[in-house]
Parts: C-alpha cells; structure tokens; sequence
C-alpha cells in the first residue's frame, strides 16, 4: 500500500513540470502571434519549389549557428516535452545508467560544433571570393564587343551627312578598358590638365580672339588666310551631298579661316555662328587619351569658354550678348543636340 | 551494506515510475485528423482596375496542408485539421488577381502564343494556422493560410519571392451560439482566403511597375549573399528586359562563374548580347556552352535560335541532336523553313497525345451539399453539349449512385470503349426532379489541344488545304474561345471569308500580340482604310511576334497592293514633272508596305531622283538631332541604341544613301552581317556611282564569307 502511495506521489511529482510546461507553450505561442511571427511550429517554411524551366534552385541561407539535427518521427512540441524531461533527469539518468568511463555527448556536441564552426568559416570565404569576382566582372569591358570592332576594316570609314549640316566623323569607341583609369586621372590630374588641353584644341586662337578683341583678330587672321579661305567658300558652294566634305576641312586653320569668310561677307554675327559651328565641331573629334567622362567636362569646358569668348567679341564690337539666346537662334541640330546633351547627362 | 541496498532499491523504484509516467503518457496521446472541406468562394464585389494590358498565368501548386493543434494534458487529444488549398485559392485567383491583366489562363499551354509580355505568377500555398476561441457569449474561429509567390517572365524569374498570409476570421455571438460544424471551418478558410488574396495583387503590380527598385533590392541582396544564384538570375533577367545589356552580362558571366554546368548563366549571357545586337557573340555563347558539354544546352540553344527567327540553323541543330523539344520550337522552326507540311504531321502526331476516350464532362473539385459531383464544364465539342450544363448534379452513372464518391472515382464509372452509351442520371441546379439520360463514350480531346488545333488550322492554311483550315481554326476556337491563339485562328477564318468587321472586333481582344495587329492591318486594308492599317501595322512591328507574324506580312502586302500601286504611279508622275521632294513623300509612304522586290525598284527610282538633285534627302533638324544621339551612343559603347537611334532616323529619312551605310557598318561591327548587307545594298542602290563603292563591295564579301562561315 505504502509503494502504491509513492508511486502516486512521485508520478504526481513528475508531472507537475509537465503542466507547467503545456502551460508555457501556449503563453509561448500568444506571444509568438503578437509579435506577428510564424507560430506554426509544426509546419516548417518549406523551400519553395522552383520550376527547373524557369529558375535555378535558389541557396537557402545558413543558419548562424550549429543546431543539433531533429529526429524526424516526433514533432517539436514532442521533442520539447523529452527534452524537458531529459533535463530534469538527466542527472539521475546518467547516474543510474552510464558507468563512470563512459564519454558523455558533449565531446561530440563539442566536435560537431568545430566542424560547423569549420564550413561557417569556409563558407565566408566563398563569400568574400565569389563578392570579389563579382565586383571584377562588373568592372570588367565587353571584350567581345572590342574584339569586334578591332576587325573592321579600317579603310572603310563612316559618312558625313549633307552640306548644310556640320560633318561628323564617326570615331571608334572609347575603350572600356581605360575609361576607369582615365576617369581618375582625369579627376586626379585636376582642372589644370583639361584647361591646358581646352587651350591647345583651340591653338590658342579663340583665347587670342578674346585678348584682342574680335575685330582686330579677324582682320589680322583674313590677311593671312583670305586666299585658303575663299577657296574654301567656293568648295562649299559645290558640295551637294555633304559626306563629300572631306574630314580634313576642319583642320584649325580652315575652321577659323571659315569664321573669317564670314566675317568677311556676313558681318560679326554670322563670324560669331562660326565660331561657335568650329568650336563645337571640334568637340566631337577624340583627344588623344580621353575618356568619355574626360571628354564630357572637357566639352563643358568648350562651352563655357565659348559663352565667355563670344561675349568678349561682341562687346568688343559694341553688341550684347546672351549666350542661351543665341544658342536658341543660331544653334543647328547638331550643335543643339551637343548642348542639349551635355545639359542633360 | 544496508544503507547501500536501500539506495539502490530507491532508484529502482524512480526509475522504473519515470519510465511508467512516461510511457503512460506517450500512450494517452492520440492525434485526430480532421478534414476542412473547401467549399466556393463569392466573388469580388469590387470590380479590380485592368492594371496591364497583357497575359498572365497564375500557377497554383497543389498543395494540402496541416495544422496540429496540441493537448498537453496526460491524456492529449491533439487535432490534426488538413485543408487542400488549390480549389479555393485558384478561385481566389480568379475573382481577385486575375483582373488586373486583360488576360488570363491557370495553365501554360505549351503551343498558345503570349507575346512578348506575358508573365507567370507561381502561387505556393505553405503554412496553415486554426484557432478556436470559446468566449462565453462571442465564439470564433481564426485560419490563416500562408502563400509564398513567385513572378517569372516567360524565361526566367523577375523578383524574389514574396510572402502573404491569408487571415479570415468567422464569429458566431451570443451566449447559446455554437460552432464547430463542418460548414463553419470552410467559412472561416474561405473567408481567409477572399479577405486578404488581393494583397498579392497590389504586391504583383508593385513589382511589375518597380523594375528599378527590383535591380536595386538584388544588388544589395548580392553584397550579402553573394552565393545565391537567384539573385543575378534576377539581376541578369530584369536588366536584360530594361536594355541594360552591361549588368545584364556581369550577371550572366557571374551565375557561369558560380555554376559552370547550368545552362542559364550562358542563355543569358547569349540573349543580352542578342539584344545589344550581337547575334555571332551570342551564337559563340552557345557554341562554347555546348563544347563543354553543359546539360540542356543543345535544347536551349535551339529556342534561342528560333526566337531569333535564325530558323535554318534552328532546323540544322534540331536534325542533328534530335533531342525531346517543345512542340512549338519545333512547329515554329518548321514555319520559318517553309515545311508546313512536315510541321502538320508532327501537330497530328501531337494531338494523338491529347486524345481520351470520355463523354466530355468535368467535374468541379467539391462535392454539392447534398453529397455529388457537380459538373464544372463541358467539352464543347463532346455529345454531351446541349444534354447537361454546368452546375447540374450527377446522381448516378450506370446504375451506380455518386453520392459522397471521391471526384477522381467518377470517371471511372463511365464506359470506355468508344460509342457506348452511359445512363446517366443528373438534377439540374434548384430542381428536385430527377433526369434520365444517355451520353456516347467518344474520342474526344484535353482543353489544351486548342493550341494544337490552331497551329494545324495555320498549317492548312499556308499550305492552302481551305476545307482543314476552317475545320482546325473552328475546333480550335470552339475548344477554347478564350484562348490567345485559337482567336488569331478564327479571325484568319473571317478575313478569308471577307467578315473583316467581326475579325477586328475579335483581335480587339487579343491586340497585345503582333499577330493579332497585323490582322487587324489587313482588315483595315481590305476596308480601304489605309491609314489605320499602316499604324496597326506600324504597332504591330513594334511588338515581338512569332514566325507566324513573318508569315501574314504577305497577306499583308498583298492587301494594300492597290494602295501601293496608285501611289507609285503618282511618284512617278510627280518625277517626271520634277517634283522630287513630292515624289519621295509617296516613295515613303509604302516603302515599308512592299515586298523585297518592290522595294528594291523603289530605291532604283529613288536613286536617278538623288543623282538629280542630292539635297532632296537632307535631314530636318529633328533628324539631325536624333543622329547625334546615335554618334553619343556610338561614343558611349552602346550600340544597340547607337542603332536604334539610327534606325529612328531611317524610318524617317528612308532614302538619305549615308544612313544606311553607316548603319551598314554598325550593324557589321556588332557582327550582324546579314542587315549589314541589306543596308549597304541599299547603300549601293541609292548611290550607284558612290566614291567609296568598291570598297563597300569588297568589304561585303567578307561579311558574306564570315556570314557563310557561321
């Protein structure tokens, strides 16, 4: 009878964990759903199947640290319950059932936890390789596309288009390859460097134009090249088609023996249209080692000293001057689409 | 010694109570499974704004989930509540997410055409949670369904998945209410389903009007876990579609890097340098995706092919690998080579497959309340047509009841040897009276041969057996009218027989895609419309369409043939009157109207006026403009736009000879030797006596080498 009433008692005994736990399990879930989690801990998240047409199995993200795997045939909440338990009487258990040599679960648990710690580790440098690839091929040019071009026939060179509109010769590409480190030196090499290109490009005539004052310049420069530049005006006269223009007619000295004609028979506001028509052509003709990017603030810089020399010239010659306006009235397709394009990029 | 005996006595006894307690309680525990039935959902009261003029296909995954809900009391009775998902939520699809797209199917048919915006939307059902709240005078019953979804375009994935969970609520008040009916279960995951479902349809038109923000989300998901494939798939596939060909490579190049055996990361780096008009680098792609002997690469290689509309080589790889393909790979490739009679006897052979011997009824998956089937449609072309009608009740098939049967058992009850009779006894929706009737077994046809059947029909009809085209085009369109192609179909039936009125109003529901424009076009022609069949036709060149677009543009010429002719009659009145620049304008006007032939005549012509007077073919200003564009973006690497800036300029200026040469050289450099070609022939033609002629002729015979080389 006495054995009876300690069965009773013990068995009591050991379930008072038990309802405290049940208990706690639902408090646990209450607070789950509050918290606007997923707190059906029964149904794992399942990884979504992906349809092997239409995409590649995504890698499900690693946990952060080493879980123990679950035994498959009970559910969670079971395997809560005995692990409870187990915890409570883990104690008592090794003491009635291991014998003292034997090596309890955490020199496994101990090495488990190394091997895991070992692939998180692998894993962040496959991490930090596969960024560091990535980020090359990313900065990486088309090659393909270069190879490409390289195999055109260089003898076969783009068109102009016709008379009234400004030539363009179509340039090779700016090389992929250098543009990085172009743009640095472009940005390294400071505003000096592009000053001093911007100076050269123009054969320092347009700064000249300025200083002098435009008048004065003008006639200095119909003196010495009135001959090359009526032959021109006559070249022009007959050109039809304007991809007959040869590109080398834009040499400086033509282009500003052009503004000169101009001058000449139209008067300054006719010169100052050439002048503006030459200065911008010549954006589109490459520098030697510019970039795209160089290129662009070297073409801003074109306009800026346009603005600047045009308003030079014509207050010189007593006329005032607004830049946006004459880019509104004397500006052709060509020379808008620069400007627009620079004003939009 | 006897201290020691009565220890090991005490933990005797512990151990053999704890193994009891637990054993006692492990064995009180019992799970009771318990079944929601889906029932129908009501449809939307509000109607949904059509937020995409273009197809969608929602796959729902079949899916049953399960919730326990547990009893931690010694002796549990947990309960195990099990929904099947797919009925109610694919009705949820159609009443909430389907009307946000002109069209929409729950199926991908292999041989339907989409055009070139269709997208799938993956719809996983993945989590089920029920609660039960027993107030003393409010009782309630809370289910939520989780659903995990995914967008793909019709090749590759275009977002990462996304999450909604499903809440309904039902409350029953009052101190004497009770629940916990069957009836009340499928309310409350009905009611879960209808309440929340149109979420995925706001996430759905956030995603497809936020590509920008996609792009963004990825990178940054790529800077912290850049071993997931998925991210540039997505990276790769939403630039790709932008024009932004340079990421839409990195990407590429880095899923190669990742996985150098899967064939994704080459198709897409193939297909961006398609797009950025370079069809040999892309060709090179494949080559090398092949040479390595990357699983599936023949297959994909042969898709890619036949979208690039390359169908000889399409048909050379596929005699060669004979490997398994998508039927419409094949037919297409077929088309494009001119074999339709070859790609007739492959449809048969197809729609062999798509052959059952039945009496045409389909069943909806739930029973009615009062335990049997109800009939959710009829074959249209099964002798059951005209006999039963959606929503009647089979009560019996060959003298055996229905009643609480399990759905996929019904079929088995009907006859299958072809022209049996089956005794079938149904009660029609809001009747008591029971009828008696007698349906044939027949060999009949699934829904999705409706494709295969148009394809046929178009097949017939290139191949000009009329007696097959109208029989396939009127199957076709009577099996599905709903369905993108078997419409094309019926309306091709209408302009054969002269009823262009009824074919436009019947393309006016399919006009996302080139076929249906182009149609239209010919509609309007045969009208004498000729300004609306220009524009639609115009339209129709925009959109992406498939070898049977190419293959209506005769019927097109041919339609406004008389237009044509009258207005290069009048050009060449107004060139012998030397009214060139008038001339040109009705040069222009059908320019892009005529066969190759004409075309060619129309730039001889166009020439002598050129010789004449040059300045004739000047640019405008805006003209001017657009081909500064196209140097920037020649300047700038970007080719594709480089050419379709110039392209833009062609279109208007179609007879300026420096265009077309240099667009010749663009389209070389980018290695596209065949348009290279055709735009220095016009080139040449424009300007016979052109400085630099030789040249050209010299430099197209390397590109007709290295043409015949690939």
């Amino acid at each position: 009878m006495r054995r009876v009433f300690e069965l009773f008692v013990l068995f009591v005994f050991l379930n008072i964990p038990i309802f405290a736990y049940a208990g706690a399990w639902e408090q646990a879930q209450e607070l789950c759903r509050q918290s606007g989690g997923n707190c059906n801990y029964n149904i794992p998240t399942p990884t979504p199947s992906i349809d092997r047409n239409y995409s590649n199995q995504p890698q499900p993200s690693a946990p952060k640290t080493y879980t123990k795997p679950r035994s498959p045939s009970l559910s969670p909440s079971e395997s809560m319950t005995i692990g409870i338990f187990g915890s409570l009487l883990s104690g008592l258990f090794s003491g009635l059932m291991n014998p003292p040599d034997t090596p309890n679960d955490d020199y496994l648990q101990a090495q488990k936890q190394k091997e895991y710690e070992e692939q998180q580790k692998l894993l962040m440098q496959k991490k930090q390789q596969a960024l560091k690839t990535w980020h090359a091929i990313k900065d990486q040019p088309q090659s393909e596309t270069q190879t490409a071009q390289q195999n055109q026939n260089p003898s076969l060179g783009f068109k102009t288009l016709g008379s009234s509109l400004v030539p363009f010769k179509w340039q090779n590409k700016i090389n992929p390859k250098e543009l990085d480190s172009s743009i640095t030196l472009a940005q390294n090499q400071s505003q000096f460097d592009l000053n001093h290109e911007v100076q050269n490009f123009f054969g320092n005539r347009l700064n000249d134009l300025a200083q002098e004052g435009g008048k004065d310049f003008l006639e200095k420069y119909h003196k010495s090249n009135i001959l090359l530049a009526e032959t021109l005006k006559e070249r022009k006269k007959i050109k039809g088609l304007g991809k007959f223009v040869g590109d080398n007619v834009y040499e400086n000295t033509i282009g500003i023996a052009s503004i000169i004609v101009d001058y000449k028979t139209d008067g300054v506001a006719k010169a100052l249209q050439s002048v503006a028509d030459f200065s911008i052509l010549k954006i589109g003709i490459p520098q030697a080692n510019f970039t795209l990017e160089a290129g662009r603030v070297y073409s801003r810089s074109v306009f800026n000293l346009l603005d600047k020399t045009l308003t030079k010239i014509s207050n010189a010659v007593g006329m005032d001057f607004d830049f946006q306006e004459f880019i509104n009235n004397n500006f052709n397709a060509y020379q808008k689409g620069v400007y627009e394009w620079l004003v939009k990029e | 010694m006897a201290r020691k005996g009565v220890v090991m006595k005490v933990k005797s006894f512990l151990f053999a109570s704890i193994w009891l307690a637990v054993f006692f309680m492990y064995s009180c525990s019992t799970t009771i499974p318990y079944n929601i039935k889906p029932i129908n959902l009501e449809s939307s009261k509000q109607a949904t704004q059509t937020k995409f003029p273009y197809h969608a296909t929602f796959v729902v995954v079949d899916k049953t989930l399960d919730y326990t809900k547990y009893d931690y009391d010694i002796i549990s009775v947990n309960v195990k509540y099990i929904l099947p998902t797919r009925f109610m939520v694919l009705q949820g699809v159609k009443y909430y997410l389907s009307p946000y797209f002109k069209k929409s199917d729950y199926e991908r048919n292999s041989l339907e055409l989409y055009g070139k915006n269709h997208i799938i939307v993956e719809i996983l059902p993945n989590s089920l949670y029920v609660k039960e709240n027993l107030g003393f005078s409010k009782k309630s019953l809370d289910i939520e369904v989780g659903i995990n979804s995914r967008i793909y375009d019709d090749n590759y994935i275009v977002s990462k998945p996304y999450s909604v969970s499903l809440k309904g609520t039902y409350e029953v008040t009052g101190v004497f209410s009770s629940f916990g009916k069957d009836a009340d279960y499928s309310k409350a995951a009905a009611m879960s389903i209808e309440k929340d479902l149109e979420q995925l349809g706001q996430q759905i038109a956030y995603i497809l009007n936020n590509q920008n923000e996609i792009i963004s989300n990825v990178n940054a998901a790529i800077e912290k876990e850049p071993l997931d494939l998925e991210n540039y798939i997505i990276l790769a596939n939403v630039s790709l579609k932008n024009g932004n060909y340079k990421d839409a490579i990195a990407a590429s190049k880095m899923i190669i890097k990742l996985a150098p055996n899967n064939i994704i990361g080459y198709d897409l780096q193939a297909r961006s340098y398609y797009k950025n008009a370079q069809l040999s680098l892309a060709k090179k792609i494949f080559a090398a995706a092949i040479a390595q002997n990357v699983q599936d690469a023949k297959r994909y290689y042969i898709t890619f092919l036949v979208e690039a509309k390359d169908y000889d080589t399409a048909k050379m790889i596929i005699k060669q690998s004979q490997i398994p393909l998508n039927p419409k790979v094949i037919t297409e490739t077929l088309f494009g080579v001119n074999e339709y009679q070859s790609a007739v006897n492959i449809l048969k052979e197809a729609l062999e497959k798509q052959q059952y011997n039945g009496i045409g009824i389909a069943f909806s998956d739930v029973l009615s309340n009062s335990g049997y089937p109800i009939i959710e449609s009829v074959n249209p072309l099964s002798s059951a047509v005209g006999l039963v009608y959606k929503d009647d009740e089979v009560v019996e098939i060959n003298n055996q009841s229905t009643k609480n049967i399990e759905i996929e058992k019904v079929a088995e009850l009907v006859k299958k040897e072809p022209n049996a009779l089956n005794d079938i006894v149904i009660k029609r929706k809001n009747s008591s009276d029971l009828i008696k009737l007698s349906i044939k077994t027949q060999k009949l046809y699934t829904l999705d041969s409706f494709s295969t059947y148009a394809w046929l029909a178009f097949g017939n009809y290139f191949l000009n057996n009329k007696k097959d085209f109208y029989e396939y085009a009127d199957l076709s369109y009577k099996l599905y009218p709903n369905g993108n192609i078997s419409t094309i179909a019926k309306a091709l039936v209408l302009i054969d027989s002269g009823s262009y009125d009824k074919a436009v109003d019947l393309l006016d529901n399919v006009d996302f895609l080139a076929e249906a424009n182009i149609l239209k076009a010919v509609s309007y022609a045969h009208k004498k419309d000729y300004n609306k069949a220009l524009s639609m036709y115009k339209l129709a060149q925009q959109n992406y369409g498939s070898v049977l677009f190419d293959k209506f543009k005769p019927m097109f010429f041919e339609s406004v043939s008389f237009f044509v002719t009258e207005n290069l009659s009048t050009a060449s009145q107004l060139k012998n009157q030397g009214a060139y620049n008038k001339a040109l304008e009705y040069y222009q006007a059908v320019l892009d109207i005529v066969d190759d032939q004409k075309k060619s005549q129309i730039y001889s012509n166009v020439a002598s006026i050129i010789a004449a007077n040059p300045s004739v073919v000047e640019l405008n200003e805006n003209s001017k403009k657009s081909f500064i564009y196209a140097q920037m973006y020649y300047q700038e690497n970007k080719l594709d736009k480089a050419i379709a800036q110039l392209n833009s300029v062609i279109e208007k200026n179609p007879f300026n000879p420096n265009l077309h040469h240099d667009i010749a050289l663009l389209y070389a450099q980018t290695q596209d030797y065949k348009k290279a070609t055709e735009h220095m022939n016009v080139y040449l033609t424009l300007l016979p006596n052109a400085n630099d002629a030789q040249a050209v002729k010299d430099e197209m015979i390397k590109w007709e080498f290295k043409l015949k080389g690939e």
